[in-house]
């Protein structure tokens, strides 16, 4: 592919960016979720979706416009370099591209994903890649009817460590906010000896930085 | 746990007890999850037997415990392939060149030794990122620049040792030429530097190349034969100011001059910033307005001109040429810049429209006139790294795209040299097109042009896409080194390129019965007889694998 080509296919993209603002970051906080940010991006319906749920539930969001570069910059690195930090999102797979090589670097890692493809004008595909528990979790809260508060809500709640990551493929019906959105990902990107003890669900969770 | 070829598991098991008491127990990774972070994100052998994956990763924090760990790794013949952050994404990654080596991952040598704004050099460690040293040089407000790559997240000395390209001037945009003393833990541990650092309390290390005596520093470049753990770098003083400008000419076959007289001005340091070539008639944008095209839309085009378009070949119609005479819009545009004292930046952009103006119908225009410091808040109106400002802007482009309705998984980089001329550009599109074409490569489907990293020649970087379906990848694959066979055979070579191609790019290089890639055995067998390190990268294999292949 040469540079026009490039340009060609990026346009279907770009001519979908509508952008009504959240804040560009919010700080809050909420004492049973670990995560130091979530990220969305503001071009995109569900990710901005997304955003408000993490942001209703008091995290301290950051949106970007594809380009993570100042988030990186400005707050990842120096997190990062303390060897712990939690972080999620829903972004496009090229932005996870770009922070899971980051993570890399501090030797953190993507523990959950949640790949998100319409297919067609009804349908989402929905490719989840998570340890089993939380797998369930993430699908119970894409399930049909499901609100965007649901799947933050799991998503942020990250499942067990050192259990084996497995993969299941779903649709549901799409809501209109997913129509002009290209392929998105849902992910959680965590510290390499971050652990945690399971919670009963509904009592809270406690999530431990070793 | 995963076991190196060749190694007992018994003797890997003597080996990770020794490393962990040079490193620490927590810079010895051997589980699956910690592995994973080692796989190449764009390997072309996604979800196939064949990905190149490490048995095990060390990070040392020290000079010192790179050598243990190499006399640790002879002891118990233990293959080790070194990276410095692995961000080489389309060139192979983290991964191993040796499916099954131990990743020696020298990302916690980060430390930023020396930035001497004076003489305008740094000294880094190979885990110092292009960010790193940017931030350091901000923070402590040093009038130096850095020149990086797109994106700026990699290594200095990686991508200097794997001869990467940036996009300020000519003097600093070859980032192996720029560089200025090594420091190298050869395989059986011993540590060597190169150039005036060969003399013990050096006070010249970053100001004087090459020493006396054989300059070596070449033969530690895109090869195995000992691990870089300091590299200084010669950095650019930062300009007073900077003026981008454009050349537009209006005929097909003015690219010829408009690239002879490019070399002029460019080799007599006329015009020293990056230059870059557009098409407007092609619609084919420039590097540094990718970005803005993309966020913001390509310029529009009329019906008209899509339909003459879908009629050129080999970039060419004559009615294509005449709409675009007709309509104002030109075949051809160089974007220049110019580094300086206005003073002197104004000069050389009057001196460079005299000597472009010999081409009937050239038309000037300025872009952009900045001075230094640059306000921060106004950076991403620029193409970043011209500006000597690392980014990772390049990721801000989603991933559906018409030509793989699935979102790619990453891409393999076809970069051939060409000649620095513009009959060697219509050659190269020609030749490539063709074999493209009947091999089903999505490569050269339109005319495509080439990057001026370096003063002296062209390169082409195309990426050609990783899917998630083997044998589209397969394919892929097969076509990407038949094009490097085709590329050979017209006396074009690949620059750089990904494991899985060193080979048959390095087979290209054939001269006299291969005797470059004969020479490089031969150093291999001298310096690293165990052939420990980095087995196969650039296709350099130690002896015992030589015969296995063989």
């Amino acid at each position: 592919m040469n540079r026009r080509e490039f340009v060609a296919a990026s346009s279907a993209v770009a001519a979908a960016i509508g952008c009504p603002r959240l804040p560009a970051a919010t700080r809050a906080g909420s004492p049973g979720l670990d995560v130091s940010w979530v990220l969305f991006d503001r071009r995109f319906g569900p990710s901005r979706a997304f955003g408000s749920a993490a942001a209703d539930l008091r995290q301290r969001i950051y949106g970007i416009e594809g380009n993570v570069t100042e988030f990186w910059t400005e707050h990842l690195d120096a997190l990062w370099r303390t060897g712990t930090g939690a972080v999620a999102g829903m972004t496009t797979a090229a932005s996870l591209v770009c922070l899971e090589q980051l993570a890399a670097q501090h030797w953190f890692r993507v523990i959950g994903r949640v790949e998100h493809q319409r297919r067609c004008e009804q349908i989402i595909m929905h490719r989840i890649r998570a340890e089993p528990r939380w797998l369930q979790r993430l699908r119970g809260g894409l399930a049909e009817n499901g609100s965007p508060s649901h799947f933050a809500t799991a998503l942020l709640e990250p499942g067990r460590r050192g259990i084996p990551q497995v993969s299941v493929e779903f649709s549901t019906n799409t809501s209109g906010q997913w129509l002009d959105a290209p392929p998105l990902v849902s992910w959680y990107i965590a510290s390499r000896t971050a652990t945690h003890t399971e919670f009963a669900a509904g009592t809270g969770r406690h999530e431990v930085e070793t | 746990m995963r076991v190196p070829p060749g190694v007992s598991a018994a003797a890997y098991a003597k080996a990770l007890t020794e490393f962990e008491q040079v490193v620490g127990k927590e810079w010895v990774f051997t589980t699956d999850e910690d592995l994973d972070l080692y796989r190449d994100a764009y390997s072309p052998f996604l979800n196939e037997p064949e990905e190149r994956i490490a048995s095990g990763a060390l990070a040392p924090s020290s000079t010192e415990q790179v050598q243990q760990i190499v006399r640790i790794a002879n002891k118990y013949r233990i293959p080790l392939y070194t990276i410095s952050t692995g961000k080489n994404l389309g060139y192979g990654g983290s991964a191993p060149a040796y499916s099954g080596s131990v990743v020696l991952d020298l990302k916690r040598m980060n430390r930023i030794l020396e930035v001497n704004e004076q003489n305008a050099y740094a000294l880094v460690e190979p885990g110092v990122s292009y960010f790193d040293l940017y931030k350091y040089i901000q923070e402590n407000k040093l009038k130096v620049w850095i020149d990086c790559p797109d994106p700026g997240w990699g290594s200095v000395v990686g991508n200097a040792l794997d001869r990467g390209g940036g996009y300020t001037t000519a003097n600093y945009r070859n980032h192996f030429d720029s560089h200025c003393g090594m420091e190298i833990v050869l395989p059986d541990g011993e540590l060597l530097r190169t150039g005036m650092g060969a003399i013990p309390n050096s006070k010249t290390w970053q100001q004087y190349k090459s020493g006396c005596g054989p300059w070596i520093d070449g033969i530690f470049s895109q090869s195995n034969y000992g691990i870089v753990t300091k590299m200084g770098f010669w950095l650019m003083p930062e300009p007073e100011a900077y003026l981008r400008c454009t050349v537009s000419v209006p005929r097909y076959q003015d690219l010829i001059p408009l690239i002879e007289i490019l070399n002029y001005v460019e080799n007599s340091r006329i015009s020293a910033g990056f230059p870059d070539i557009e098409s407007p008639l092609l619609g084919y944008p420039p590097i540094g307005q990718l970005q803005l095209w993309i966020e913001k839309g390509p310029p529009r085009m009329s019906e008209e001109h899509v339909r003459l378009l879908k009629g050129a070949r080999v970039g060419y119609s004559a009615e294509l040429e005449a709409h675009g005479l007709r309509a104002g819009i030109p075949y051809w545009r160089l974007w220049l810049s110019f580094h300086g004292p206005q003073e002197v930046i104004a000069a050389q952009w009057q001196a460079t429209q005299r000597l472009f103006a010999r081409i009937a119908g050239a038309k000037f225009e300025v872009r952009d006139t900045v001075r230094f410091p640059l306000d921060p808040a106004k950076v991403t109106d620029y193409h970043e790294p011209e500006l000597g400002v690392p980014s990772l802007r390049v990721f801000s482009i989603g991933a559906r795209t018409p030509w793989n309705p699935t979102p790619s998984k990453g891409h393999m980089w076809f970069s051939p040299i060409i000649p620095r001329s513009g009959e060697a550009i219509i050659e190269a599109n020609k030749v490539f097109s063709e074999a493209a074409s009947s091999l089903g490569m999505p490569l050269f489907n339109s005319f495509t042009l080439p990057a001026c990293f370096w003063e002296r020649c062209f390169i082409f970087i195309l990426a050609t896409p990783v899917t998630e379906d083997p044998q589209t990848n397969r394919r892929y694959r097969e076509g990407f080194k038949k094009l490097i066979a085709v590329g050979g055979a017209h006396g074009w070579g690949e620059y750089r390129t990904a494991p899985v191609f060193q080979q048959t790019v390095m087979d290209v290089y054939s001269y006299n019965n291969h005797s470059l890639q004969r020479f490089h055995a031969t150093l291999k067998d001298a310096i690293d007889p165990n052939g420990i390190l980095s087995a196969g990268r650039y296709a350099i294999w130690p002896k015992h694998l030589r015969e296995q292949k063989s």
